[in-house]
């Protein structure tokens, strides 16, 4: 059955809520553990069903493909490590703490499904699924106003966009007939296709699409959203939903533009201008920020540019690219991991929230600010670290392409990036704490540190020895063959 | 004489890869291993970068001359999928003197740094990982892994300058070491863009051509058969050169160098403007000549004017300083303009001048901030003004202070005058004009040296001066270390002429 693994992460969910009606308060953890082996359980069980295998299901709705294999395998790594990082979290500072774990999971499929998707509506389900899952677990500081504004801000961008996604889907299902990828495409392919009703909807999925991803005009939700949402979520958002929209996106690409020559050639000078701007923007107004989590989101936003960037060479003749993209995704992966389970570590029982109350951090946690330092240093695409390497890697793909320029561009930007990222390791090395002892209360216990080394030693590892990675990585090439 | 049995060469094959792992591996150990103090990870240190030490004179002195090439290293391939990417190591007769200056001023840097007592450890970790670095981007024998590795000899700058440097504060002027520290990372590393974008660009050609690669000896051939068209070695080549060229300090772009030098620790001074300063020369001479000698030749004239204004815009600048450790920086931007016009002039006397004033202004710039690092650890300042006559209280370091300077300013018998009369020798053969602002600059130099001995070594000293302690055993030992370096290869040049020789004559075929 090559749906397994959805089904048993489906019940594992159900399990989880269950479990919670049943556990009593102050043991909720237990809820999340149960939740983190289930999952680990569920990565065997994906490997032993699905790997290898290439096969449309339920009328070519759904393909499970090595593609959607990796992808689940990401997406199930981060749900893991995403639990074992808000465990301390949650415990402080939040009520109905065993539906926290329920709705992960729950985004979790949503994000397996959209993956494999090869039509509009199924994608639209699963993306609203993901979405939903989303909006609550930002909210979820109920009495925290900061996260009840940045909830609401995010159910009304995201319903927003989502309506204008449906919007054109319906317009390119009013000129196409079929919500299929396959069917979309060659229609679309035909030679002098111009009809203005389906351009004007694969423009406005495209905009529904780039809310999503954060893509700049679309941005403007992130940096308030991840400020707002317990800083879990929004790691998980950072990471989990990010890598799930770019899935998405190139495989919306790769079934739906591709084939369609001309098309793509105009879609891909779009694509280009925005990620300029997404770069530029998002790196630019991080400069001048003086919250940590609004510094991380704009330079998430600053990420979701460079790997446009990658998006943006699909179908030049060199084979490269996916992979390319999805090491890159991976990379980028593991070192927000490290980051951010870092800085919940820093936060998460205290309202530390500007960058220089990171001041002496240094002095009083020695091995959280090296992680933080390592991270920042990785992101900023400075080697042995896998940022180096994911950045050299992407770029000379992108350069192989046809687009040497906007690889230039995109390596300034990640020139600028390190200026702000050196603003936090200074802040965190050099600064002069106001109070003596000001970090004594942290407190880490074992999960949280489990995530941190684990994410250090792979943020190493992968930057000096990538290569089983990549080779793993290079059987999804296929998929552009 | 190499030896020709394989063991043998296994063996300097596996030290290559040693002299790099070494630091490396040292430098993680630091970070993992809790509760070190600041004096046994000096130890430590210091003993590693005796054994580096070792390796590069072992490897320097096996190198050899007769057959020159590439010799010692292995490849093994790294990233076969998509991007073709070998780890290859292996040294020329110009790396040679390099990976030699690189040992001796490590050591040198790792013994004078008894002064770190705040977070040692975080202090030698950096340290072992900027010597480790600079190893590896001179041992590389391809393109990705010298960026990698010149990228990782720039990661620690920030850090080591804003955390153990020290700020200038002189009432009108005042710098602090964080703005120090900010300055030259993010120069190096918008310079390090522009490489970054050069070495792409010339991958991308390979691959377009079939024959994708990062392997210098396969880039040059494939220069050779002409695959890089001039259009495009033009504009590559003006990448690598201000890419280079900035981290070498060439004018205008040279403002990083003397805030950053003056705000980092002696240590971190010595390793950065005796070591990768040179880095950026060695990068324009090795990378970009050989793999872009159309490019090379087209821009030769602009790297020699922008040469001659560092010389003389760096002895003039050098002369208004009133912060001896300013001078210092200055006097580096100075010297490192005699080797961008000695590389500048694409003939085998200059290109060897120019390595040989690599090497020598290398230790001779270290010397001089050990010295300036042991006058202001003492007298707790550095304004020329307020220190007067310290010969009567720190013989040592005014003695060799002058020996520095004196090397520094060109007299025969020192390895400045070798290097320094080669460029001349190689310059006048381009143009006359430029061979003779070259000697004014040679005199500037002399000028402000002089004076500088004259104002702050000889002469009455100042009461509050009186008392203060000479060079502690270190100092001592690592400043009569330089020196003699200093007088060994101005007596006896041939000692690294031979092996600089070999690498430039191999350059100089593909001209």
């Amino acid at each position: 059955m090559l749906l397994t693994p959805e089904f048993v992460l489906a019940g594992l969910a159900l399990l989880v809520f269950t479990a919670d009606l049943i556990i009593p308060e102050g043991k909720k953890e237990w809820v999340g553990r149960i939740a983190v082996v289930g999952l680990i359980g569920l990565l065997f069980v994906t490997a032993s069903t699905v790997m290898g295998i290439n096969q449309p299901v339920y009328n070519n709705f759904l393909l499970v493909d090595h593609y959607s294999f990796v992808f689940k395998m990401i997406f199930i790594t981060v749900g893991i490590i995403t639990i074992l990082m808000s465990e301390e979290f949650v415990k402080t500072n939040l009520t109905s703490q065993g539906e926290y774990y329920g709705l992960v999971l729950l985004a979790i499929l949503g994000m397996n499904i959209l993956v494999q998707s090869q039509e509009f509506l199924t994608a639209y389900i699963s993306l609203e699924l993901l979405s939903f899952c989303l909006y609550v677990l930002v909210g979820y500081s109920k009495f925290n106003p900061k996260s009840n504004e940045a909830a609401i801000k995010y159910i009304i961008f995201g319903t927003f966009s989502s309506a204008i996604l449906l919007y054109g889907l319906s317009m390119v299902y009013s000129v196409v007939g079929s919500t299929l990828y396959s069917d979309i495409a060659q229609v679309l392919s035909t030679s002098g296709f111009m009809d203005p009703v389906a351009m004007l909807g694969i423009t406005f999925i495209m905009i529904g699409i780039a809310f999503k991803l954060g893509i700049v005009p679309f941005h403007s939700w992130i940096p308030d959203v991840y400020e707002g949402a317990p800083i879990p979520v929004t790691a998980y958002l950072a990471i989990g939903a990010k890598i799930a929209a770019f899935a998405f996106l190139a495989r919306v690409v790769i079934g739906v533009m591709l084939p369609a020559e001309e098309l793509w050639s105009s879609w891909k000078i779009i694509f280009a201008i925005l990620a300029i701007a997404t770069m530029v923007i998002g790196n630019g107004i991080a400069i001048v920020q003086t919250k940590v989590k609004r510094m991380l989101a704009y330079s998430s936003i600053g990420h979701s540019g460079v790997l446009l960037s990658g998006i943006v060479v699909f179908g030049s003749t060199n084979g490269i690219v996916l992979e390319s993209l999805g090491y890159y995704l991976v990379g980028y992966a593991v070192t927000s991991v490290a980051v951010f389970s870092a800085i919940t570590a820093v936060t998460y029982n205290n309202n530390i929230e500007l960058i220089k109350d990171f001041a002496g951090l240094s002095d009083e946690k020695p091995l959280l600010s090296a992680s933080i330092a390592i991270g920042l240093f990785s992101l900023a695409g400075l080697p042995l670290f896998v940022g180096f390497t994911i950045k050299f890697y992407l770029f000379s793909s992108i350069s192989i392409g046809g687009y040497l320029w906007l690889a230039g561009i995109a390596v300034l930007a990640s020139l600028v990036s390190l200026y702000y990222y050196l603003i936090m390791i200074k802040s965190m090395y050099v600064d002069v704490p106001e109070q003596e002892r000001a970090h004594a209360d942290i407190t880490v216990r074992w999960p949280m540190w489990i995530v941190i080394i684990l994410s250090i030693l792979m943020t190493i590892a992968l930057g000096i020895y990538p290569d089983p990675l990549v080779n793993q990585l290079n059987e999804i090439s296929d998929l552009l063959k | 004489m190499a030896v020709d049995c394989e063991a043998m060469n296994d063996f300097y094959n596996i030290m290559a890869f040693a002299i790099i792992a070494l630091p490396l591996i040292t430098s993680l150990g630091f970070m993992v291993v809790p509760n070190l103090a600041s004096r046994t990870c000096w130890l430590i240190s210091s003993i590693v970068s005796l054994v580096t030490f070792g390796i590069s004179v072992l490897l320097f002195v096996s190198y050899d001359t007769m057959i020159g090439g590439t010799q010692f290293g292995f490849t093994v391939p790294w990233m076969s999928q998509g991007i073709n990417i070998t780890f290859g190591l292996g040294l020329t007769g110009i790396s040679a003197s390099m990976v030699l200056l690189n040992g001796i001023v490590l050591l040198g840097a790792c013994l004078i740094s008894t002064d770190i007592e705040t977070r040692g450890r975080d202090f030698y970790v950096l340290l072992l990982a900027l010597g480790g670095g600079v190893f590896g981007v001179f041992l590389s024998s391809d393109l990705f892994f010298f960026f990698l590795f010149y990228e990782l000899a720039v990661l620690p700058m920030y850090l080591l300058i804003a955390v153990w440097g020290s700020s200038t504060n002189f009432g009108s002027f005042n710098r602090s070491k964080e703005y120090g520290a900010m300055k030259l990372m993010m120069v190096l590393v918008a310079a390090s863009v522009l490489i970054w974008i050069g070495i792409i660009a010339i991958y991308v050609e390979t691959y377009m051509n079939g024959t994708p690669t990062f392997v210098f000896d396969e880039l040059r051939i494939l220069s050779e058969s002409g695959l890089f068209s001039s259009g495009f070695q033009n504009w590559v080549f003006l990448c690598f050169m201000i890419g280079f060229g900035v981290l070498s300090g060439l004018w205008p772009f040279h403002t990083w160098s003397p805030d950053g030098h003056v705000a980092a620790p002696t240590g971190v001074s010595m390793l950065h403007a005796g070591v990768l300063m040179k880095l950026g020369a060695f990068g324009i001479i090795q990378i970009g000549i050989v793999i872009l000698p159309l490019g090379a030749q087209t821009w030769m004239p602009l790297l020699m004017v922008l040469g001659i204004v560092n010389v003389i815009y760096g002895a003039v600048s050098a002369m208004s300083q009133t912060d001896l450790k300013y001078i210092i920086g200055y006097s580096s931007v100075s010297h490192m303009g005699y080797v961008l016009i000695g590389a500048a002039t694409l003939n085998s006397i200059g290109l060897s001048g120019a390595v040989l004033q690599m090497f020598s202004h290398g230790i001779m710039t270290a010397l001089m901030f050990v010295l300036v690092g042991a006058i202001y650890h003492r007298a707790h300042t550095r304004d020329i003004y307020v220190l007067n006559g310290l010969i009567k209280t720190m013989p040592h370091i005014c003695v060799l202070f002058i020996i520095a300077g004196f090397a520094s300013l060109g007299l025969p018998g020192l390895s400045g005058f070798i290097a320094e009369f080669l460029i001349f020798l190689g310059v006048i053969k381009i143009s006359l004009w430029i061979a003779a602002l070259a000697v004014l600059g040679a005199a500037l130099t002399a000028v402000y040296i002089l004076r500088l001995i004259a104002r702050t070594i000889v002469g009455p000293v100042d009461p509050k001066l009186e008392n203060l302690p000479d060079a502690n055993k270190y100092e001592k030992i690592v400043s009569v270390a330089f020196a003699s370096i200093l007088i060994a290869v101005g007596v006896w040049p041939a000692l690294l002429l031979d092996s600089i020789n070999v690498g430039i004559s191999s350059i100089m075929s593909v001209l």
